[in-house]
């Protein structure tokens, strides 16, 4: 007889019907397992109960947390820049850098014009590019920060290379440079002896939405306190 | 949960099958990298390379320890690469960008880029050859291997066409370059007559 | 049960398919890029040696501004030297004299001037000229729309309006050289001042 149905449809079963049966040997073990873990629970309930065996697993958590460092003091206290030298070649990513010496004066030629009100800070440092292209010198300015008791720096040092007195506009990878760094700021009275500056780390920032990058200033990596040499103009 | 034959093989080949599937798209190149990768003309001293917006052409490559160009003078501690080239634009007065020229060596670093001394190859005409000369300021163990890469326009991350012209320095020739003590002074850009 | 047929159930969408899917088409397609290319000198307007132009462009403060004035091409020539400026080898140099007749409050300030030949390939003022000892000249004077001195109001960079001194008069003639290369003849006088929109007059022959 012709099937008004195909062979492999699935059939309801009709209300009268049994359930299908699926007699698999697995079910039945299942089954008894975990019967098993029922009766032999109920020979220690007394002692293990659950409110003691949820005490238990927290003391484990606890422990194995611990052991890893998730119980140790919190370190609410930022860590301390560490200090450098002069003369001393510290890596400030990506550059590896040598301060030399620092030095106020009036005015230098057209770099450092005179201007009243007006005297200059010179930090001398040799800079090095250690990444894989060129590093501009507008992303290096704003990680040289010069602090000294009354003296208030009026914006981002500029940059020149020491040896020709022309703007360093770029350094080029593994090129050593001798760089001065030049902060214009207000005069003081008196004029500071001794002057700190830091030196922060660039980090190379992908901007999320447009494909543009360009280098940040991160985390200070260096700070060195440097006495100010006096400069008289010539 | 039934753990049946069946269905621990199955689980088994659907998971082998996202592994399997996730390997090939990964060794495969994403539409992005391909569609944003430039177009390369490969090219040696001396072979004329055309390009989108101008024809050049590579003339040979020299060092020196102090440039001069346009009044203003620049050493280095590395040494100055000065690449001679020769520029015809196609249709329009175009000039190669200086900051987006750079040298790429063997290591995998770039020179070139925000230059203490500009010579830009400017102005141009139509149609007409220039003779130019870039300076980069290198490191001197680099030399060996290095090419210059010239956009035909754009920055040097997002040029479409370029062309990499193998400049031909090997060991000792980039021991000579890196000695040198010459000081140059940079012409401005020259008409060549045809 | 009496059953239609999966075509006649479904002939509205069927009946679709095609409008749709010419739809999906046209939102994919970008078009973006090839009609709106504000940021290219994209939309000329050519006229036949003389005419009236017109344009509207946004400053550096986003403020409209329009400008019209009336310009045609009164000679384009091989000269010898213009200026003190002479072709470099291998190029001839062609001078244009251009007629201009504006109101003397139209922005007209910093233009463009270029030939274009008969391929559509432009050639600049400024490049592939000598000075008399043949020496190059790398900072040629550039040609203005404007009379030298009176030049009418000007916009700086940062967009303020920067009112004359002098009125600049209702009409007036400029110059221009260009050194083509040998051989090539100019077709057309290409003036722009602002993108997308430029000045295209075709030489009279």
């Amino acid at each position: 007889m012709i099937p008004d149905v195909a062979e492999n449809t699935p059939r309801r079963a009709s209300p009268d019907a049994p359930a299908q049966d699926d007699p698999s040997a697995a079910t039945r073990g299942l089954k008894s397992r975990l019967r098993m873990l029922r009766d032999g629970y109920g020979l220690v309930s007394d002692i293990l109960t659950p409110q003691r065996i949820g005490l238990v697993l927290a003391a484990i958590v606890l422990v194995a947390s611990g052991s890893f460092g998730g119980l140790d003091e919190v370190n609410t206290k930022a860590d301390a820049i560490p200090v450098a030298k002069a003369g001393q070649i510290i890596t400030v990513k990506p550059f590896t850098i040598s301060v030399t010496k620092l030095i106020h004066f009036k005015e230098l030629g057209s770099i450092a014009p005179t201007k009243a009100g007006t005297t200059y800070y010179m930090a001398v440092m040799k800079v090095t590019n250690t990444s894989d292209a060129v590093v501009s010198a507008i992303s290096l300015a704003p990680a040289l920060k010069l602090a000294a008791p009354n003296v208030a720096p009026r914006a981002n040092p500029l940059l020149y290379r020491a040896q020709d007195s022309i703007p360093a506009r770029g350094y080029q990878p593994g090129v050593p440079v001798l760089t001065a760094v030049i902060w214009a700021a207000e005069t003081s009275t008196p004029a500071p002896t001794e002057a700190t500056l830091t030196l922060s780390n660039l980090t190379w920032y992908q901007y999320f939405s447009s494909n543009a990058a360009a280098w940040r200033v991160d985390v200070p990596a260096y700070t060195l306190t440097l006495p100010i040499e006096e400069k008289k103009a010539a | 949960m039934r753990f049946t034959r069946n269905g621990v093989i199955t689980s088994l080949l659907v998971i082998a099958a996202l592994f399997v599937g996730t390997v090939i798209a990964d060794l495969l190149p994403s539409e992005e990298s391909v569609l944003n990768a430039p177009y390369e003309h490969h090219a040696s001293i001396g072979q004329p390379v055309e390009l989108r917006t101008a024809t050049i052409t590579v003339l040979g490559l020299r060092s020196a320890s102090r440039i001069t160009a346009l009044g203003n003078t620049a050493t280095t501690e590395g040494i100055w690469a000065l690449v001679d080239f020769t520029w015809k634009p196609s249709a329009q007065p175009v000039s190669p960008n200086q900051d987006a020229v750079h040298i790429k060596t063997v290591d995998g670093r770039k020179f070139g880029g925000s230059p203490p001394v500009t010579n830009a190859c400017l102005p141009t005409q139509t149609g007409v050859t220039f003779a130019c000369s870039f300076a980069f300021e290198m490191d001197p163990t680099a030399l060996a291997g290095a090419k210059v890469v010239f956009p035909a326009a754009g920055s040097r991350t997002g040029a479409d066409d370029v062309a990499v012209i193998d400049l031909g320095i090997d060991s000792a020739t980039a021991q000579r370059l890196a000695a040198s003590t010459e000081k140059v002074l940079l012409p401005p850009p020259t008409v060549k007559e045809p | 049960m009496q059953r239609t047929s999966w075509w006649r159930s479904n002939r509205i969408w069927l009946a679709l398919i095609l409008p749709l899917l010419a739809l999906a088409l046209a939102a994919s397609s970008f078009r973006l890029s090839t009609l709106y290319l504000r940021w290219e000198w994209s939309a000329p307007v050519i006229l036949n040696g003389s005419g009236v132009f017109t344009q509207s462009f946004q400053d550096a403060k986003s403020t409209q501004h329009t400008r019209t004035t009336k310009v045609g091409v009164t000679a384009v020539a091989r000269t010898t030297t213009l200026a003190s400026d002479r072709p470099a080898p291998g190029t001839a140099l062609w001078r244009i004299e251009l007629d201009f007749a504006a109101a003397p409050d139209q922005l007209l300030a910093g233009c463009t001037i270029e030939l274009e030949d008969a391929h559509g390939v432009r050639y600049g003022t400024q490049g592939a000229k000598v000075d008399a000892s043949g020496r190059p000249n790398p900072l040629p004077r550039k040609p203005t729309c404007v009379p030298r001195d009176a030049p009418g109001p000007e916009l700086d960079w940062a967009g303020e309006l920067v009112s004359p001194s002098v009125q600049r008069p209702g009409v007036w003639k400029s110059e221009a050289a260009v050194a083509m290369p040998e051989g090539r003849r100019p077709v057309a006088v290409r003036i722009m001042w602002d993108k997308p929109g430029y000045l295209k007059l075709l030489i009279p022959s």
